[in-house]
């Protein structure tokens, strides 16, 4: 019992971890700038899911209106971080250290944005309480939400999505070339500054469907610290796997989640530990393993 | 249809260029030749956009003044994506290929630009006629390519972006003698059927085969130009600045 639900919400969780970090790693090798405010686009997610589902204007109460908030919240992140990015971040790119002051301020002034407008209450969110989501099945003898298992098949088919975008497609080349040389992908005609804004765009988009995936089906609650774990994810997962590699994004996810998922089950409160556990995870390889698992830039191993 | 104007470039406090003059006209094919850190590199860079489109962030940007006008218009101020678009292709030094992509994916980043696909196909072909190895080579990642592979391959991809003007820094750096040749046969090809060629060398011989015109570049200044006879002339110009 106690095995079979440490793998699977460990594989579920894992799944839309895989998800969070690819937004952090994709951002960090085509523009190499190391966004600590990639946990505030997850929390802007699972909030403006909430409001837009609130204000009721794509419909409310049925499982097309929340997956219509979803698109809706996910495109409004996806504009806040090109539009943020290209006003605050951009002008420091280059510079390590101002980006990390940029970003760290940017977390928390949408951390402050969110006190101010929600105060102490925090806003449920979640599928409409009698849609099929919020019923479960059995799985290995093991009760699972239909939310959750929708999280992860949601995470892994976008996962595979962008994969296909950056092996594929123009712009997806573009953003490798970048990634691997980008004076020479200037020479060939890419307009690095829109690109970078793009790549900011589909960053945040993935975390806040990370955001609003995971809210959805295990925390069911928003607040304003919420930012603050899924950054330390990203971080961890991203420096195990490598910063910059894709594969070692959802390789480190799955290192994290099952990590986190044996001590959040195993471990007597373990609850409440459970935000400490990426972090010491990352100490530990570290220690053995000073690169990560795996190299440092975007590529494309199948 | 190249004009540069008082060029002069610092990095960082140090002059790298030092009031260049010169102008290509089209369908010339002009070289440039001089000897290490004498601004060769510099001088595409600045005229390809490159060399001002530093990160913001970054502390050290080179400043550069003077004017560049590419037919007719100012290019000096633009974004080097906007010279590329402009019809100026520069293939830069080492040839640089993206290293995690195909052959394919190195030459359909040249053509990134262009919307006419039935052209880029063409100039595909063209591309695989000009260097039949990478058609070999297709799939395989550029940076498994020998150097002289690498070398046409760069070439090739500044050719998919169907230059007016194309820029070309040292490519015969590294080659067999042999290659050098073919290398330059090749470009002598692109240069006949249209496009006009700025070649930086540092292999003076095989400049003075192909170029109609050189000029020499030393310590960041023009310290002489002429057609090949002119330069023969001379003897301390043979001696000092051509080592013939
Ligand atoms: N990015 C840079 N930062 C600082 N100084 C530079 C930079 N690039 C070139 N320089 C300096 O500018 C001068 C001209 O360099 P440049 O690369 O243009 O010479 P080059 O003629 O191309 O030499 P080579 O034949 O070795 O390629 C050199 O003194 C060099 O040290
Ligand atoms: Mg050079």
């Amino acid at each position: 019992m106690l095995i079979e639900e440490i793998i699977i919400f460990g594989t579920i969780k894992s799944g839309v971890y895989a998800l969070l970090a690819l937004g952090f790693t994709l951002i960090y090798g085509i523009s190499g700038v190391v966004n600590l405010a990639h946990g505030s686009f997850y929390m802007l997610g699972a909030y403006l899911f909430f409001i837009i589902g609130t204000l009721g204007i794509l419909g409310s109460g049925t499982i097309l209106s929340s997956i219509l908030a979803l698109i809706f919240a996910v495109i409004l992140v996806g504009v806040i971080g090109s539009v943020t990015y290209r006003l605050t971040i951009h002008p420091v790119v280059g510079d390590e250290i101002a980006v990390m002051v940029v970003t760290v301020c940017l977390a928390l002034i949408f951390q402050q944005l969110v006190i101010l407008v929600f105060g102490v209450t925090f806003p449920p969110v979640r599928w409409p309480e009698d849609s099929f989501l919020m019923t479960s099945i059995r799985i290995l003898g093991v009760p699972v939400l239909y939310s959750r298992i929708l999280a992860f098949v949601a995470s892994m088919a976008l996962f595979a999505s962008l994969l296909v975008f950056i092996t594929k497609t123009k712009i997806g080349k573009a953003m490798r070339a970048v990634s691997q040389d980008r004076e020479v992908a200037m020479l060939m005609g890419v307009n690095t500054e829109r690109l970078y804004m793009l790549t900011m765009a589909i960053s945040a988009m993935l975390a806040a469907v990370a955001g609003i995936l995971i809210t959805t089906s295990f925390e069911m609650f928003a607040g304003s610290w919420m930012w603050l774990h899924p950054l330390a994810l990203s971080f961890s997962i991203v420096i195990l796997g490598g910063m910059g590699s894709i594969k070692g994004s959802l390789v480190g996810a799955f290192i994290i989640g099952y990590a986190e998922q044996t001590v959040a089950i195993s471990v007597p409160e373990g609850g409440q530990i459970i935000s400490v556990v990426p972090l010491a995870v990352m100490v530990l390889v570290l220690l053995l393993r000073p690169k990560g698992l795996f190299g440092k830039r975007i590529e494309m191993e199948e | 249809m190249l004009e540069v104007k008082d060029l002069v470039v610092h990095y960082d406090g140090a002059m790298a260029l030092n009031g260049i003059n010169l102008n290509v006209e089209d369908g010339e094919f002009i070289g440039i030749v001089g000897p290490n850190g004498s601004g060769k590199t510099t001088l595409l860079r600045s005229i390809s956009g490159v060399l001002t489109e530093v990160e913001p962030g970054k502390k050290e940007r080179p400043s550069l003044s003077g004017t560049i006008i590419f037919d007719g218009r100012r290019i000096d101020k633009l974004k080097a994506w906007q010279v590329t678009k402009a019809g100026i292709i520069h293939c830069p030094e080492r040839r640089r290929p993206f290293s995690e992509m195909t052959t394919l994916e190195n030459l359909e980043m040249g053509a990134y630009l262009r919307k006419d696909k039935d052209g880029v196909k063409k100039d595909l072909e063209r591309v695989y006629e000009l260097f039949p190895i990478l058609k070999d080579r297709t799939n395989q990642m550029s940076q498994t390519l020998s150097g002289g592979e690498q070398q046409m391959l760069a070439i090739g991809r500044a050719l998919m972006a169907k230059p007016k003007l194309l820029l070309i820094d040292e490519p015969s750096l590294g080659l067999a003698p042999i290659l050098k040749e073919s290398v330059l046969e090749c470009i002598r090809d692109i240069w006949l059927s249209g496009v006009t060629i700025l070649l930086v060398e540092q292999d003076v011989a095989i400049t003075l085969a192909s170029a109609q015109r050189i000029y020499v570049l030393a310590h960041g200044k023009i310290a002489v130009q002429g057609t090949k006879e002119e330069l023969m002339k001379n003897r301390d110009v043979r001696e000092i600045y051509l080592g013939l």
